[in-house]
């Protein structure tokens, strides 16, 4: 079960695990990476630290850096010198590397990076929300785990909602909502949270940006989790399915606020599926 | 064809009767209902259960009247307009030349605050005025308080009684009595300080405030609660004038919840309980809907600027 929520730790966490995580320091953010990494260590993964500008290299890495379990290599090596990122280039990247962590004997792998510089400018940014959205269903279904840090003050908070929503895990104060791969069979994504008129235009950019694939003339939308959400902000999402002429298909709890709305104000292109707990 | 007092008239035929008496009541009510019968219109009964057994007793069953549970039908005047919409459009694809319905309008005499009902008796002008309905809403002056009375002479271009049906001369134009008019009523427990205020809060921390709050409602008085304060507030920072305040008295089995701002309150006069007359979906539905979801919504206008009361849970 991949962990979803808010969250101030990265103790624990698994192979398919996919975490955002803004920092105010760096050197906050590299003692986050090495203990991050420093668990997929003792779980016999390899590990990959990808350092930021002036981010330093977390404690603890030097010995498996030696014996060939760590890595550490720079944002501009991994995802190059600033371009927006190349979201499928960029997968089969990571995909090749868990091949060869599997092929050497780990168990997986798992990598920390320190993303700012590649969410700068808005260019960066729409590249990489497709990015993240499309590396989260990858991370989902392999034996890969992340930890995807941003620097706030140098993105400030509209810039750190975009990229950071888009992890099923992310720190408290970054997003309050998120949209990520779904589990089950529906393979649509989920969204989780709160939406609001406060950061319905996030919501906006990010289907925009992310444009997340209908399947089989539907977009399957996982809302069991989505603890508020606005008429507003439930008509984005039908007429993101509407402008692709699929439907699409939510799925909320019996008595939640999403339903409440379906049945008062039918929207063309979203049909409520009522999901018990 | 219309049968009987509507005949000819175009849209919605609306009437009031005031009775003091069963006897009263059945003398305007039973020829109502025979006359349409007779016709073979549609003929909807949705009073509360004294005056249905009333009609009852008289029709017996097998009449051909269809009995609305008026206390669920009358539960809140947005929803029971939505209802008697979906219902007359139902009767007049299928080609009723005319559908006659009675029912008892709740005010304080029957246990439930009137101001919304007040407003509900004006929009009804214009909210049925695309189907050929006769409606009688009569008014038992035995229970009915003077204010109630005086409000339902002013919304009702049509008075009926045992005898005759005639025009109302005291009847107003249904939106410039809206815009003129005020809720006023008050919850009980705003007789003490809100538990919680908060000034200038934002829509996410105005809902963590009433969940706070509210956390004892169930699930759906809640979700709805939380609906309507987002878009109280939502309409106050966009549409109002600063500063918002929200406000939150949380009793035993129920939620009062006012968000004020120092602006004149929503210009358009059905606004509340009619949808805004756009597309769905598309924006100026959110004070529809709290007026769908909650047990009461309050619109004063006064020296503060404008105050939505918001009450979620049971009301009694």
């Amino acid at each position: 079960m991949r962990l979803s929520g808010v969250v101030d730790t990265v103790g624990g966490l698994g192979l398919h695990d996919h975490v955002g995580w803004a920092f105010t320091l760096a050197d906050d953010f590299r003692a986050i990476a090495g203990q991050f990494l420093a668990d997929g260590l003792s779980r016999r993964e390899r590990v990959i630290y990808v350092a930021g500008a002036g981010t330093g290299v977390p404690a603890g890495l030097n010995s498996a850096v030696a014996s060939g379990q760590a890595e550490v290599t720079s944002v501009a090596a991994m995802y190059g010198a600033g371009e927006p990122v190349e979201a499928e280039r960029q997968i089969g990247t990571f995909a090749d590397a868990v091949e060869r962590a599997l092929a050497d004997g780990w168990a997986g792998l798992r990598v920390a990076a320190d993303a700012t510089s590649l969410v700068r400018t808005e260019r960066q940014r729409a590249a990489w929300m497709r990015y993240e959205h499309l590396v989260d269903a990858f991370i989902a279904g392999t034996p890969i785990a992340g930890l995807c840090g941003f620097d706030r003050r140098v993105l400030g908070e509209a810039a750190l909602a975009e990229v950071s929503c888009l992890h099923p895990a992310l720190t408290p104060d970054s997003s309050e909502f998120r949209l990520y791969s779904a589990p089950g069979p529906a393979a649509g994504f989920a969204l989780a949270g709160e939406i609001d008129p406060g950061n319905r235009p996030t919501l906006a950019t990010v289907l925009r940006e992310a444009h997340p694939a209908p399947r089989d003339g539907r977009i399957t939308v996982d809302a069991t989790a989505l603890t508020f959400i606005d008429h507003r902000s439930l008509a984005l999402l039908a007429e993101y399915a509407t402008a692709r002429g699929v439907t699409a298909v939510v799925q909320a709890r019996p008595g939640s606020v999403t339903t409440m709305i379906a049945d008062l104000v039918p929207m063309g292109g979203l049909e409520v599926q009522v999901v018990s707990p | 064809m219309r049968s009987g007092a509507a005949a000819g008239h175009p849209g919605y035929f609306h009437e009031t009767a005031f009775y003091d008496s069963a006897e009263q009541f059945l003398g305007v009510i039973v020829p109502f209902f025979a006359d349409g019968l007779a016709a073979g219109e549609p003929v909807i009964s949705a009073f509360a259960p004294g005056n249905q057994s009333l009609v009852r007793d008289v029709f017996g069953t097998g009449s051909g009247i269809r009995f609305l549970d008026g206390g669920e039908h009358y539960s809140r005047p947005a929803t029971a307009i939505r209802g008697y919409q979906a219902l007359f459009g139902e009767y007049v694809t299928r080609g009723a030349p005319q559908i006659r319905v009675a029912g008892d309008v709740p005010h304080p005499g029957l246990g439930a605050p009137w101001d919304w009902w007040a407003r509900y008796e004006a929009v009804v002008n214009h909210a049925y005025h695309d189907f050929p309905v006769w409606g009688i809403c009569p008014y038992d002056t035995r229970t009915a308080p003077a204010d109630v009375v005086a409000e339902v002479r002013r919304t009702h271009p049509h008075v009926a009684n045992a005898h005759r049906h005639t025009d109302n001369p005291a009847f107003e134009d249904p939106a410039e009595f809206l815009r003129a008019r005020s809720d006023t009523w008050r919850d009980p427990l705003e007789q003490g300080r809100p538990a919680l205020e908060v000034t200038g809060p934002t829509t996410a921390q105005a809902r963590a405030t009433v969940a706070r709050a509210a956390g004892d409602l169930p699930a759906e008085d809640l979700n709805g609660l939380l609906l309507a304060v987002s878009e109280a507030v939502t309409n106050a920072l966009i549409h109002g004038l600063a500063p918002v305040t929200l406000r939150v008295w949380p009793g035993p089995r129920r939620v009062v919840v006012t968000v004020t701002d120092a602006g004149p309150g929503p210009r358009a006069p059905y606004a509340g309980l009619l949808p805004a007359e756009r597309p769905a979906g598309n924006g100026g539905l959110g004070l529809w809907i709290s007026h769908q979801m909650c047990a009461f919504v309050g619109m004063h206008r006064g020296r503060e600027g404008f105050t939505i009361r918001l009450i979620a849970g049971d009301l009694t």
